[in-house]
């Protein structure tokens, strides 16, 4: 990367918001047309389809790496990983580095960790020389959501054109409490299997028993495995006792572990910003949990912290390479 | 001998209930709780071996160097109301040995002498507990162990090392525990083993945050002279979460060498990669 002021170094992370996919296209493609003129490096992330269109409705462009992938393949952990390491690799290069990206349609399921994720980009991509535009399908939006998301993006855009958004908060990360949310659905049912106080040993011991006796796959029994175990070691360094430990085995395949403690939670952003050691091996665990899988929930409340996570029988194959 | 799970072994026949049923090239350790329990053990090893026509020894390993019997009736076994060792008959001392040098040649010597007489091979129980109670003089047969353990793997002996609970406490026998083929229990969380003589290791049952310091001591303590990167066979399918992936890559970089695994699961590999753990290497295909 050449010297650079503070300016030009910061990533900059601009809100679009569309209804119909022409206007996307229309929003997008004169970004990354003024990208091709100075040469900037383009990376494009969303649905298949959409990357090719703007492929085609830009064919100048020098430098461009496609992240094609279908929304329901998304997770935030893994997204926000995969989009630093490719910002790691073209920062050793003088031409800046552009970056639109279609957001998966927002439920209010995916809701709760996608916002987490788009405050987490302005802490985890802030050294990067590069300037991001999230796009959101406005149609998919409700009040609440339009209204975290002028508050973690500088910059709002439209048809109508480009402005500051007013909400925004540049200590939004820290303040806001992200981890206040309603309980995980699953929370107030009877799990298939309950643990006070477990050791990792015996989290693993347990969820590996009934992971085989579920039939879930070897992928997803592993990432089960070890997401369990980073969990719970999570617990008992930093929560407050007791760490209980709960299973829930469903329909085909599909099995829940939620890890619960009765003390006053993580910091907001838990699992996307990574922690840094605290001297002893290892640190960030909680960071690979949300790499390896694509439902988590958080929860702070009056009770304790409850984090829950699942797979499904057939996990994305995860393999290190193809990012 | 693992047991096969899915993605994963869990307890693997590497952590035994019995001391018998052992084979030649076994370097097994055996936790005991009191002179008693070790001479019951001893009784039912013994006995194995001598029905086999192996020759029988019995060795303390002390800080004023190794003493040996020779056992050949199992009435020889047992505890004397005078001395702290599992066996009737008198003790010599193997000359010329000391706790800083390789085990390897008065092992050898009595393999050799072993075969020349007959015998099928040669079983030796070991009581290390004496040397294991000085901490600068169980580094250095911590060492030694591994040296046992390599030269198990192309030589007809079976070893197994007792260490007294009661005397040394949990702690000191896991970490002895972990540089043997196998173990009585489960003193220890994961094995890690000679693979062959140039310095290969394989890995055993888990390694987390309660154990990741223990492989990375481990790893100082007995890769320190392998040329080239250290090989490590994950293929038992051994549980290594991130904190035991970064005790290797701190093991490899102090060190000044590369960890290479194989036979890590696509979830290992992915780990190191996410991670960045620059003295980790996963080897293609594996």
């Amino acid at each position: 990367m050449t010297a650079t002021t503070p300016e030009s170094s910061a990533f900059r992370h601009d809100l679009v918001l569309y209804d119909g996919r022409s206007q996307l296209v229309d929003l997008l493609a004169p970004f990354l047309r003024d990208g091709a003129a100075v040469g900037d490096h383009v990376v494009v992330l969303g649905e298949p389809d959409l990357v090719e269109t703007l492929l085609s409705a830009v064919p100048e462009l020098p430098s461009v790496h496609l992240m094609p992938q279908s929304e329901g393949e998304r997770y935030p952990g893994r997204d926000l990983h995969r989009l630093e390491q490719t910002l790691v690799r073209l920062s050793g290069t003088d031409a800046g580095v552009r970056v639109v990206n279609q957001m998966p349609a927002m439920t209010t399921g995916r809701w709760l960790e996608w916002r987490r994720y788009e405050a987490a980009v302005n802490v985890v991509l802030a050294p990067y020389r590069a300037w991001g535009k999230c796009a959101h399908d406005v149609t998919k939006l409700s009040p609440t959501m339009l209204s975290e998301l002028t508050a973690n993006h500088p910059v709002v855009e439209t048809r109508d054109g480009r402005r500051p958004s007013d909400a925004f908060d540049p200590r939004d990360a820290d303040t806001r409490d992200y981890l206040d949310v309603p309980p995980h659905p699953l929370d107030g049912t009877e799990p298939t299997l309950s643990l006070v106080q477990p050791t990792a040993a015996d989290a693993r011991t347990v969820v590996r028993d009934l992971a085989i006796a579920s039939g879930l796959s070897p992928t997803a029994q592993e990432s089960l495995i070890l997401a369990t175990s980073e969990v719970v070691t999570n617990g008992l360094v930093h929560g407050r006792p007791p760490v209980v430990l709960r299973v829930w085995v469903g329909q085909e395949g599909r099995m829940w572990v939620a890890v619960s403690d009765s003390g006053s939670g993580p910091p907001p952003l838990v699992g996307l910003v990574r922690a840094a050691s605290d001297g002893a091996f290892g640190g960030g665990g909680l960071w690979i949990v949300h790499m390896l899988l694509p439902e988590v929930h958080h929860r702070c409340g009056p009770e304790g912290y409850t984090i829950t996570f699942g797979v499904n029988g057939e996990p994305e194959a995860s393999t290190p390479t193809g990012y | 001998m693992t047991r096969w799970v899915g993605a994963v072994s869990v307890v693997s026949g590497r952590f035994m209930a019995t001391v018998t049923g052992r084979a030649l090239g076994d370097h097994v350790c055996w936790p005991f709780h009191g002179m008693d329990e070790f001479v019951s053990a001893a009784r039912d090893y013994v006995t194995e071996g001598l029905d086999r026509h192996e020759r029988v020894a019995f060795c303390k390993v002390a800080i004023t160097g190794m003493h040996r019997a020779v056992v050949s009736e199992v009435t020889q076994v047992g505890r004397s109301v005078s001395s702290d060792v599992p066996v009737l008959t008198p003790m010599t001392t193997e000359l010329g040995w000391t706790p800083s040098t390789s085990p390897i040649g008065p092992f050898r010597r009595m393999t050799e002498a072993a075969l020349a007489d007959g015998y099928t091979g040669l079983r030796i129980l070991t009581d290390a507990t004496d040397i294991a109670r000085d901490p600068e003089m169980r580094e250095q047969w911590f060492r030694c162990e591994h040296l046992i353990d390599r030269y198990g793997l192309r030589n007809p002996v079976v070893v197994v090392c007792g260490y007294d609970i009661q005397r040394l406490g949990e702690e000191v026998v896991a970490e002895m525990a972990s540089v043997h083929a196998h173990t009585g229990g489960t003193p220890c969380s994961f094995l890690l083993r000679a693979t062959d003589e140039d310095g290969g290791l394989a890995l055993s049952g888990e390694v987390d945050r309660g154990s990741a310091a223990g492989l990375f001591q481990a790893l100082l303590a007995i890769a320190g002279d392998t040329a080239g990167p250290v090989v490590l066979d994950l293929s038992e399918h051994a549980f290594i979460d991130h904190t035991g992936l970064d005790a290797l890559d701190r093991a490899a970089r102090t060190l000044g060498t590369t960890v290479s695994l194989v036979g890590a699961s696509p979830l290992t590999a992915l780990l190191v990669d996410a991670f960045g753990f620059t003295g980790i290497t996963v080897q293609a295909g594996s």
